[in-house]
């Protein structure tokens, strides 16, 4: 208990101020609860979790969820692919136009690109009226 | 801590059947597995530790990659309407 805290609950047991005013001056004493909010464990819930994939067309409908956690866990597997099969695995992407070097992604690269994923939407709307969404929750 | 997925959600529809939606308890594989797994490491891990150390380690790391990949797996959701069927994949 620090001592200006124990001053004001001193000076209620005195009875020099009512317990409205120590309530008030306490409030006053503590920070926000919006502040503690967004320094602690707000900040880190914040952090997504899923991504998402929405779909919607005249008929046909897609809803996909995938956890962070899955795609983290597959870049740590793609880590683990030797060195030989890299070429293999670049042109194999290649030919689905995937042009991704695999022996260049790095888990912490994905970690920044998590952070960074936060705020992302994408928003596409054909012109038949289909919509597709792709963002983080 | 996360744990492998306990429960998988699987449901298929087509115009013609209409197949109720199963609930399907993985978490009774995960003790089964694990009851192979051991007997079976305790054969080829002397092997191969003896053959190799070096690639036994990567193995290891590769089974760690595997694990994390099944409990990854937790929270993934897939559901597909279209015209002819309606199929829903979910892990709980």
């Amino acid at each position: 208990m620090n001592e200006e805290r124990k001053r004001i609950l001193k000076m209620l047991a005195e009875n020099k101020i009512t317990a409205q005013e120590a309530e008030a001056l306490l409030d006053a004493m503590s920070p926000p609860p919006a502040t503690g909010a967004t320094d602690g464990g707000g900040a880190r819930s914040a952090d997504p979790k899923y991504l998402r994939l929405v779909v919607e067309g005249d008929e046909d409908k897609v809803n996909v969820r995938v956890p962070f956690q899955l795609i983290r866990a597959g870049m740590r597997l793609a880590a683990l692919i030797p060195a030989t099969a890299h070429g293999p695995v670049n042109k194999a992407l290649k030919e689905r136009g995937i042009d991704i070097d695999v022996s260049k992604l790095k888990p912490e690269d994905f970690e920044n690109l998590v952070q960074h994923l936060r705020d992302l939407t994408v928003d596409v709307e054909g012109t038949r009226g289909e919509k597709v969404r792709v963002f983080c929750e | 801590m996360t744990f492998p997925p306990s429960l998988l959600r699987l449901r298929v529809r087509t115009p013609e059947h209409a197949w109720p939606t199963l609930w399907l308890p993985v978490f009774l594989v995960w003790p089964l597995l694990f009851l192979l797994l051991v007997p079976l490491a305790l054969v080829v891990l002397p092997v191969a530790i003896v053959l190799d150390p070096r690639q036994t380690a990567r193995a290891f790391e590769l089974l760690g990659a595997l694990f994390a990949v099944v409990c990854g797996l937790r929270g993934v959701h897939i559901d597909v309407v279209g015209r002819r069927a309606q199929v829903l994949i979910s892990f709980h």
